[in-house]
């Protein structure tokens, strides 16, 4: 008489509930149909049993069905069952979803039967899907615990039948002795569903028994994730997945280790966490982190259950009276070498695909217009070589030291105001970042960027192109017209930093953003340069925000990596949108350009004024034209930009318009936004109003004409009419450049902005004060024409680029300080009886410079009266007339400057760490990792390409997505029919009959199989991670696509065009 | 294939089309935006009208008066010869009086100083007035003056250095640090700057006395410019004279206001007429400079209560620079009021004043009464018995109905005067509120044979003007 067998089976009905009852009733079908029937079945429910259930179990010859709460995880679902396993010999394993074949329980039985030192046997599970798939056949681990399916996600060819003995096998499907199972306890609930094979043979053999592979035994998995992990078929799967399994690692590691290192293990789980965070990171999946916090958390916490685990180990080893023998375990672990060996060559495999070719960069080019800018550039800017500190315009010197440069781009006291503590502008940071290219003297970063500016625009436009063309020569011409652009040779000639600096990021972000959706490498580098563009130019927001909505409505399934690209500018902003906007109620002043706020000549806004920025100019004097030849007639220079207008317009009727319409667009929303820029007047400079700068928006308007104008000469023409090409691209760049030649030749002339210095803004000896003790302030006050005043305070040495605040620049309304200053600049300029020395002092301001006025009568009466009453004042005492003015001393002891409060302390530290985080997570998703390089040769370079045969491409691609749709649908020679020349693995997915097509839809063609297979092979991908310990998921590493489709040359912008294969 | 290829075409040719009409699309979209009248959101820079606090009212008087030379062997040193006598008053409550330290003066307490701390951001109301009588062998007459604010330019229009005067420039500084003052004199030669009025310290709290002789030796009719910097003073110049070794009067008098197109003397009194036997015995003489450019100037002198000039206007041809003395004589005994006015170049103006009369004699500087248009407090110091004490008031153009209260209280005193119209109060000494419908000028004058004085009322201080800061 063989072993009475009782098989449970555990069903959770799960959405519409139709799959699951199909699964159930296919199921339940084959149990039937075993050739040695089971002696008993009890089928356990995980939710409602609804009635339909209740039938299809007593069909299938149901003992038993146990309701049982809806969140019952198999391992307790087992258990609940266990209590009616009656006079049982032997407990198999089942769930809706295991479908065992007719001869699996007679061949499992059997095994059982005939080894009396087998605990339990495991048959062959095999992929629905792919019936030739194995899913899992025997499991082991690593010496540190790491999960090891021994062949999961191998091609079936009968290589694996003779396989016995393995370490564990996974749960599904396992017949295990009656008497181990209850000697173990049955499946650890602990383990959250992962694992629970591997648990269960780890504690069968240390109770002496052994497991047992029976590969002719198979059962049929779907994945639904009853027993066993779930098939990684979507996000939510994939999620769980990697959260169980992490759950499972970290349990089992606390569960087997030597008690002693227990605490050990516990301690080091937060910090394993975040490091391996940081790895999640850098493998472009950031969709792990979450599931590694969550399940490190819970695996941390879950104190009660780590000892439960442990004392189910020592009772087990009490009743069979031998310590738990790892010994016997350590040869059946899987050792590096061997993974090392078996999974070494399917990473390699799928590396061979490289549609991007070389860059080119020196043959073709590149190199070259780098070098020609650099010496336009040092030609252009040569005076500026031997100054030590540029000023002029929009310039100031740099705070000295990095902890001062860095401190202003941090939330705390700023450099500005009556003690203000707030939120600094994110271009403080940039700023930050700049200096501390040059410790030893920030502000010289700023000359340096002066003189490279030509050569970095050239660099960027070269490499913006390469997404553009493959042609050296359209490339060439877009570094030259994009070095060129007459808004960044203003912004250079009157000392502009936020605009010089945003023009030159412009390109790389449309360079790495362009791409943002294929990986997460370029998403992360977009995020940082999006936050670091904004920074420049907070006016660009609009646009960009539009540009990142279209980008993330056509993203499809890859939107989150689109999704990422604004998050750090928002973690940059959000405090200062915090205090502004929320706040403050002041969402306008949010707009307000960064840095030193002066007023300068700008196009207007009136129609004039929106023809010159319409044709690329920002100032009236038609960038330098107007002042270097007033006798030429203002059409000139405009005409001068009309070739390149042109062939930008032309790309619209190019094969590949989509790329020229969407440059196009962006030009659009350039253009709109600098016509808006001039006419909103939020800040002001001396109190006189300053409307935005449109310079950025022109930069923006200029990445978009130039891009298209290079999408109308990289279209393929026919031989006769070819040689236009170079003509256009020749009239285009030469007009550009006779157009420059003004701005280039400024400095020479004499006839710009720029100025050596000055060092400080302040006197030398305040400067000099300051340096000693930065928390001695100023107040400088400058009669202006109307016979009013100006009033600043000014912290330390003197003002500093990155000390600038747009929260005082681009105030709405006067704030309760500004009320005090002004309070206090009247008293110091009239014969007040008010004690000022002593407001002075307990506001820790050492000094009260008299900037020298505007000259007009009125300002000279102020000069007057304010000299004649700061004379006059007790406890001042004039220091003496400086080029600065004149300067008065504070005699008096002063009060120290007020400390941060320690709410204030705490604001600051945990907004920049939050700041920091965020910034940290960008750039470790940008860092470059050789698999991401690798994948990122699996895309072609150029974005928005047209297929080579125009429309003819276009039609054939329509007709492969058809065949694609009517395969979901249809049986797999369908597709094998179609045009393309190979099979297509594709068809895995859409084997299943049973599979319902909106299914097949949503998850995508390619989709089922190829992650499944990942997933399952997860470990072969990356077997170098360092101290990796557990199954990876799908996301964590970045394999080339597999799908054949993606060989094809012809990339398209549409995302519905790529499987997900190809997205990594 | 064919079909393919006319698919083709037909694709091509739609894309050009639909390509083409885009594109005029796209520059008519630009083209109009560029002439369509967007909407602009501007806001106008911060910046706060702040009113300062007012200063401290501060009001500096003369001093004693003093004398030269009297100690043989130091010729120089100077001595108080009659102290003076304080009337003031606040509506604003009991101002500190203190002294200054003058250190150039042997034996004296130093000349007062009154003092008020602004009320509530506006500056509070003081007056003060000092009187003083000498009989001395060298010093005889009467003198009172006005308290006076320390200014940064004062302009002092009354003294001469010719034989038998010995006259003293007196500067006091209140404030708190050290006032450098450069005196520049308008004479015969125009305007000098000489050595001893260049760079002249005066101390914090504290007189310095200058001997007029010492700046401007030989002048017949100087002018002196007074202005400080580092910290205001206040300029009173004491004159004395002696007529062959007979004291003849003394006076003390403050500044007169800064040069303007019309000066008004009011309450000029001449106790007796001119004996027309004696030559160069005038009562009245009227001192006027046009400091900046040459003018021309016309001085009415008019008799209170009456409309048309009491003699003919006298047409004036003023070098630049040079302060010119004329004499108005044959005018009866009187109260009289001049009128200087220029053909729009500003100009100073004072007027001398003499009782005439054999024996015990005085004289009086009068300085231009400045436009008072707004209520003013003004002290009048205690006269000697038989001296007629007056307050003088000159109506603009428009007439005024004044009111005179006493600010110790008491009853009020009405005034009304048709436009042009000058009319008188007699007032005994205190302090009084002068308040009018229209902008009117004012003097106190004291006459009797024996004492001739007068100061015009000064505007109080007034609310400091406000300022546009953009914080």
């Amino acid at each position: 008489m063989p072993a009475r067998v009782h098989a449970l089976l555990v069903v959770r009905p799960e959405g519409a509930g139709d799959e699951t009852l199909q699964h159930l009733e296919h199921t339940l079908e084959l149990i039937g149909a075993q050739t040695r029937a089971v002696d008993a079945l009890t089928v356990v429910v995980c939710g409602r049993a609804t009635a339909e259930l209740r039938s299809l179990a007593g069909r299938g010859g149901a003992e038993a069905v146990i309701e049982a709460a809806r969140g019952t995880g198999y391992a307790a679902a087992l258990r609940m069952a266990s209590v009616r396993l009656g006079a049982a010999e032997a407990v198999w394993l089942l769930a809706q979803d295991t479908a065992p074949e007719p001869g699996a329980l007679r061949l499992l039985a059997g095994a059982l039967e005939s080894q009396p030192s087998v605990s339990m046997v495991a048959p062959k599970l095999r992929d629905a899907r792919d019936p030739d798939l194995i899913v899992s056949l025997g499991v082991s681990m690593t010496a540190l615990g790491r999960t090891v399916g021994l062949v999961d996600g191998q091609l079936d060819q009968g290589q694996h039948d003779a396989a016995e003995d393995a370490l564990a096998a996974d749960v599904r499907g396992m017949l295990v002795r009656r008497q181990i199972w209850d000697l173990l306890g049955g499946v650890d609930p602990a383990l959250l569903g992962a694992d629970e094979g591997l648990d269960l043979g780890v504690r069968a053999r240390l109770a002496g028994g052994r497991v047992a592979l029976v590969p002719a035994a198979s059962v049929v998995v779907h994945g639904d994730g009853v027993a066993g992990l779930p098939a990684p078929t979507d996000s939510r799967r994939r999620g769980r997945r990697a959260y169980a399994s992490r759950t499972a690692a970290l349990h089992r590691r606390l569960t087997y280790a030597n008690a002693a290192l227990v605490p050990l293990i516990w301690l080091s789980i937060l910090p394993l966490a975040l490091a391996r965070s940081v790895m999640h990171l850098l493998r472009k999946a950031p969709a792990l982190v979450g599931s590694e916090w969550r399940a490190s958390l819970v695996a941390w916490l879950r104190l009660a259950a780590i000892a439960r685990s442990r004392a189910r180990i020592r009772n087990a080893a009490r009743v069979t009276g031998m310590r738990p023998a790892w010994a016997l375990v350590a040869p059946l672990r899987v050792r590096r070498a061997d993974l090392k060996r078996r999974f070494d060559d399917g990473e390699d495999s799928s590396a061979d695909i490289d549609r991007r070719g070389e860059l080119h960069f020196f043959t073709g080019g590149g190199a070259w217009i780098v070098l020609g800018a650099l010496a336009l550039g040092l030609g252009a800017f040569f005076a500026l070589l031997a100054w030590p500190v540029l000023g002029g315009g929009g310039l100031l010197p740099l705070r000295e030291s990095l902890v001062d440069l860095w401190g202003d781009a941090a939330y705390g006291r700023r450099a500005l105001g009556l003690d203000e503590v707030g939120a600094p502008d994110p271009f403080a940071a940039i700023v930050a970042l700049l200096g501390s290219l040059t410790p030893w003297h920030p502000s010289q970063a700023f000359v340096i960027l002066w003189v490279l500016a030509l050569p970095l625009a050239a660099l960027g436009g070269w490499f913006a192109a390469t997404r553009l063309s493959a042609r050296a020569g359209v490339r060439i011409v877009a570094a030259m017209l994009f070095t060129l652009a007459p808004s960044f040779l203003t912004a250079l000639i009157e000392g502009r930093p936020a605009a010089v600096l945003a023009h030159l990021l412009l390109p790389w972000l449309f360079y790495t953003g362009s791409v943002a959706k294929r990986s997460w490498g370029p998403a992360g580098a977009a995020s940082l340069l999006f936050a670091a563009v904004l920074a420049c130019a907070p006016s660009l927001a609009p646009a960009l925000l539009v540009l990142w909505l279209a980008a993330l409505v056509t993203a499809g399934r890859r939107a989150l990596r689109v999704a990422w690209i604004p998050i750090p500018a928002v973690a940059a902003f959000a405090p200062l949108i915090w205090e502004r906007a929320i706040v403050g109620g002041d969402p306008w002043g949010l707009l307000a350009d960064p840095g030193l706020v002066w007023a300068a000549p700008q196009a207007g806004a009136d129609a004039a004024g929106r023809i010159l920025l319409a044709t690329g100019f920002a100032t009236p004097d038609l960038a330098g034209w107007a002042t270097l030849a007033p006798s030429v007639p203002q059409l000139l220079p405009i005409l001068l930009l009309a070739p390149l207008a042109v062939l930008a317009l032309v790309s619209l009727i190019s094969p590949r318009w989509p790329a020229g319409g969407v440059l196009l667009v962006t030009a659009l929303l350039g253009i709109a936004t600098a016509f808006a820029a001039v006419g909103i007047t939020v800040q002001s400079a001396n109190g006189e109003p300053v409307a935005l700068w449109p310079g950025p928006a022109l930069s923006l308007a200029w990445l978009g004409v130039v891009g298209a104008a290079m999408i109308t000469l990289d279209t393929p023409l026919p031989r006769r009419v070819r040689a236009l090409r170079p003509w256009a691209a020749a009239i285009s760049v030469l007009a550009v450049t006779a157009l420059a030649f003004p701005s280039l030749t400024a400095m020479l002339r004499d006839d710009s902005a720029l100025t050596n210095g000055p060092e400080n803004t302040l006197p030398a000896y305040v400067a000099a004060v300051g340096r000693d003790d930065p928390d001695v302030a100023t107040i400088v006050l400058t009669p202006l024409a109307d016979g009013g005043v100006a009033a600043r305070v000014v912290w330390g040495s003197g003002e500093s680029l990155g000390g600038q605040s747009t929260a005082l620049s681009a105030r709405a309304e006067p704030t309760a300080s500004d009320r005090e200053v002004a309070a206090l600049s009247a008293d110091l300029i009239a014969p007040s009886a008010a004690d000022v020395a002593g407001e002075l002092s307990s506001r820790a301001i050492g000094f009260v410079l008299l900037a020298p006025g505007a000259g007009t009568e009125a300002a000279d009466a102020l000069v007057l009266q304010a000299v004649a009453s700061l004379d006059a004042r007790a406890g001042l005492e004039t220091v003496g007339d400086t080029t600065r003015g004149r300067l008065w001393r504070v005699t008096g002891d002063l009060q120290p400057r007020p400390e941060l409060t320690r709410a204030e302390t705490a604001l600051q530290g945990s907004i920049s760490l939050a700041q920091l985080v965020v910034a940290a997570i960008a750039v470790l998703l940008a860092f470059p990792t050789a698999a991401s390089r690798r994948a990122a040769r699996a895309e072609p370079r150029i974005v928005g390409a047209a297929p080579a045969w125009g429309a003819a491409g276009r039609a054939r691609r329509e007709r492969r997505a058809k065949t694609r749709r009517d395969a979901a649908a249809a049986a797999p020679s369908a597709v094998g029919a179609g045009a393309e020349p190979e099979p297509q693995p594709v068809t895995h997915a859409e084997a299943g009959p049973e599979r319902d097509a909106a299914h097949a839809d949503e998850t995508g063609s390619a989709a089922g199989p190829d992650d499944a297979a990942e997933a399952e092979a997860g470990p072969d991908t990356d077997p170098d991670g360092p101290g990796d310990d557990t199954t990876d998921d799908d996301g964590a590493h970045t394999s080339a696509p597999q799908d054949p489709l993606q060989t094809a040359s012809d990339d398209s912008d549409d995302s519905d065009d790529h499987g997900p294969g190809g997205a990594r | 294939m064919t079909e393919r290829r006319t698919l083709r075409t037909i694709l091509t040719s739609a894309r050009v089309l639909i390509g083409a009409a885009v594109a005029v699309v796209l520059v008519a979209a630009v083209a109009v935006a560029v002439a369509a009248p967007l909407p602009t959101f501007a806001r106008s820079a911060v910046s706060i009208v702040e009113t300062p606090t007012p200063s401290e009212t501060v009001a500096v008087c003369a001093g004693p008066l003093l004398a030269t030379g009297r100690t043989s062997g130091a010729a120089s040193e100077i001595a108080v010869a009659a102290d003076a006598v304080l009337r003031y008053g606040s509506a604003d409550g009991e101002p500190a009086q203190e002294g200054l330290r003058a250190a150039s003066v042997v034996d004296s307490s130093g000349p007062s100083v009154l003092r008020m701390s602004p009320l509530d951001r506006e500056a509070a109301s003081l007056a003060g007035a000092q009187a003083s009588t000498a009989a001395a062998e060298d010093l005889i007459g009467f003198a009172a003056s006005a308290c006076e604010a320390p200014r940064f330019e004062s302009w002092l229009a009354a003294g001469a250095t010719s034989t038998g005067a010995s006259d003293l420039v007196v500067l006091s500084n209140p404030g708190d640090v050290v006032a450098t003052v450069q005196i520049g004199v308008y004479g015969q030669a125009g305007l000098t700057t000489p050595p001893g009025g260049d760079d002249v310290i005066v101390p914090a709290r504290a007189q310095i006395v200058l001997s007029l002789a010492g700046l401007a030796l030989g002048e017949f009719t100087p002018v002196l410019r007074v202005q400080a910097s580092g910290a205001p003073v206040t300029a009173h110049l004491q004159a004395s004279r002696t007529v062959t070794l007979e004291p003849v009067g003394v006076d003390v008098t403050g500044a007169t206001v800064a040069p303007a197109t019309r000066q008004v003397i009011a309450g000029l009194v001449t106790p007796s007429a001119a004996d027309p036997a004696i030559e160069g015995s005038s009562t009245v003489r009227v001192r006027v400079l046009a400091p900046s450019a040459a003018a021309q100037a016309t001085v009415t002198v008019t008799a209170q209560g009456s409309s048309s000039p009491a003699v003919a206007p006298a047409e004036l041809e003023l070098a630049e620079g040079v302060p010119l003395d004329i004499d108005l004589a044959g005018l009866p005994a009187g109260s009289y009021t001049v009128d200087v006015e220029t053909d729009g170049v500003p100009v100073i103006a004072s007027a001398w004043t003499s009782s005439a009369l054999g024996g015990e004699r005085d004289f009086a500087w009068i300085a231009a009464a400045p436009m008072l248009d707004q209520p003013t407090l003004f002290a009048v110091a205690a006269a000697p018995a038989g001296a007629a004490t007056a307050v003088h008031v000159v109506a603009g153009p428009e007439g005024a109905e004044v009111v005179l209260t006493p600010v110790n209280g008491g009853e009020a005193r009405a005034l009304s005067l048709t436009p042009g119209d000058a009319g008188s109060i007699d007032l005994t000494a205190g302090s009084w509120r002068i308040e009018a419908t229209a902008p009117v000028h004012a003097a106190v004058s004291y006459a009797s044979p024996t004492a001739v004085a007068g100061y015009p009322v000064q505007p109080g201080q007034g609310a400091a003007a406000a300022v546009r800061v953009v914080p």
